[in-house]
């Protein structure tokens, strides 16, 4: 391919910019990737790693895309970035074993954040309670779905 | 604060010389990554967002700031920082060669440069501790602090399971990068440097040279720092990196005492050679004064040069950098005259106070 800027020189380097949730992608040369100061172009290891891997089926991870983001796994694979916080929950099946590679370890032990890591334990409870009010509705519990129902609102409400 | 002030002097805390073992360890650094939580990172972030990004960050810096805690913070955007003075940060280590480069970068510090936080680099933001010599502990504390004063600002992306989300997939867990910059020049006179690194990295650790990532280290000046951030705690880190870098230390100071009793003459002409160049010379290079302080501060920690303190010698490593240099002169040089105001600012530094050989004999 040759680069979308200048037409002459090979396109090396695949730019990829979200913009108010709309993204666009460019095929550039380095030299016109450089001048555009699109991105800092830097030796990543990450990358030749990524790359090196075989484990990813290849059809179904083109399609995927990060839903606040728009990044899909290929662009991750590119790049060497992850495009959000949401990627991580959005392609875990495929991050978890690049994880393994380099950290030898899939689960984080240190610090939780206070604020963050309160609200993290209130989700979960919001994530529970929501399964046992649609197991309420399924029986025809409505009084139980009812209760659970102002719980999860209490709980929403303690998030926001 | 004003930056001006900031890149006007050379010295900053993390060398001043003053931290325990800071004959082998010039300084500690620990960086926290940190993202905000349903924001795109930075490389994804358009000039409205990123601004938004910058103008939060830097409102919960002016929070922080309130806290007795850490004292006074100071915001810049760094797209009103010249190029110049930016080459400076770089050199005294306040940030990163990238940053300022993507739109809305910017930088946060503190009085006395210990604290010091990137904005809208690799990740939201880098909160980075510097301390002089070997001072993990202390170094975390800070920034442990800074970042639960932040927190009470920002959401940050946090996952039970990944930790701390990232920009990049090798900094997710702890965030952390703990490093170690360790002066060796003993270990290098007897060439046992390069056995160094494959064992550091036995333990998981890198180690590379201060300018540069090629082999070779200019000034004999290495780092040493974790390369996992995930599934290990903070504490697992800083033990890790403190392990090592004692075992190091403890080498150089052997090879330092190998010196002394067995090429003592040998040393002592190589070290006073040094000095006299720094001192006496008008044309002085950048590679050149980064070599011969190497043997000046070795002969300051090996009790042969009495008059230079150990903080003037590493006030040198920052104000023998080009940018140092050419921010001094405010502008362009060309590398003639470059060299000639290096040697100049050497020597008013070394001249600074008394100056002179000790007689030890």
């Amino acid at each position: 391919m040759v680069c979308q800027e200048c037409g002459q020189r090979p396109a090396t380097v695949h730019v990829v910019r979200v913009v108010n949730n709309r993204k666009s992608e460019a095929y550039l040369c380095e030299q016109c990737a450089r001048s555009k100061g699109s991105m800092e172009i830097a030796f990543n290891p990450l990358v030749s790693l990524l790359q090196g891997f075989t484990a990813f089926p290849q059809a179904e991870i083109e399609d995927e895309k990060c839903a606040l983001c728009g990044m899909s796994f290929s662009d991750f694979k590119q790049l060497g970035r992850m495009g959000c916080d949401e990627c991580y929950n959005t392609f875990r099946q495929k991050i978890d074993p690049v994880l393994k590679r380099v950290h030898g370890s899939v689960r984080h032990v240190g610090k939780v954040p206070a604020k963050a890591g309160a609200e993290l334990k209130i989700s979960r409870e919001i994530e529970r309670l929501r399964s046992l009010l649609q197991a309420a509705v399924k029986n025809e519990d409505y009084e139980r779905a009812a209760r659970l129902r102002d719980q999860i609102r209490e709980l929403e409400g303690n998030i926001e | 604060m004003k930056i001006d002030e900031v890149v006007a002097r050379p010295g900053s805390t993390w060398m001043n010389g003053s931290g325990p073992d800071s004959d082998v360890v010039l300084s500690t650094r620990i960086r926290l990554a940190r993202n905000l939580r349903g924001v795109p990172f930075p490389h994804l972030l358009d000039t409205k967002m990123a601004a938004e990004v910058l103008d939060k960050v830097f409102t919960a810096a002016r929070h922080a700031s309130e806290s007795s805690r850490i004292g006074n913070l100071s915001c810049f955007r760094m797209d009103q920082v010249k190029p110049l003075d930016r080459a400076v940060l770089v050199e005294k280590h306040l940030i990163s060669p990238q940053h300022g480069k993507a739109p809305h970068g910017g930088l946060i510090l503190s009085e006395d440069e210990t604290i010091s936080i990137m904005v809208n680099e690799e990740d939201h933001l880098r909160i980075q501790g510097l301390f002089s010599g070997m001072q993990l502990e202390p170094a975390w504390k800070t920034v442990d602090a800074v970042d639960d004063l932040l927190e009470q600002d920002l959401a940050y992306a946090f996952s039970a399971e990944e930790g701390y989300l990232t920009s990049c997939p090798t900094n997710v867990g702890t965030g952390m990068r703990a490093s170690v910059m360790v002066h060796l020049p003993a270990l290098s006179a007897i060439n046992q440097v390069g056995q160094l690194a494959p064992v550091v990295a036995k333990f998981g650790l890198l180690v590379r040279g201060l300018y540069g990532e090629g082999t070779e280290a200019l000034g004999d000046v290495y780092q040493i720092s974790n390369q996992v951030t995930l599934g290990v705690s903070e504490q697992d880190i800083i033990s890790k990196v403190l392990d090592v870098a004692k075992q190091v230390m403890l080498h150089e100071r052997k090879a330092r005492e190998y010196l002394m009793q067995e090429q003592r003459i040998q040393t002592e002409d190589k070290v006073g050679r040094s000095l006299g160049l720094l001192l006496y010379s008008s044309l002085l290079s950048s590679d050149e004064a980064i070599a011969h302080w190497s043997n000046l501060k070795l002969g300051i920690e090996m009790g042969m040069i009495k008059n230079v303190s150990r903080k003037q010698a590493n006030q040198l490593l920052v104000a023998t950098r080009v940018g140092y240099i050419s921010r001094l002169s405010g502008r362009e040089l060309i590398p003639a005259q470059r060299d000639h105001l290096r040697a100049e600012t050497v020597k008013k530094i070394l001249k600074s106070e008394q100056y002179g050989m000790g007689d030890k004999r």
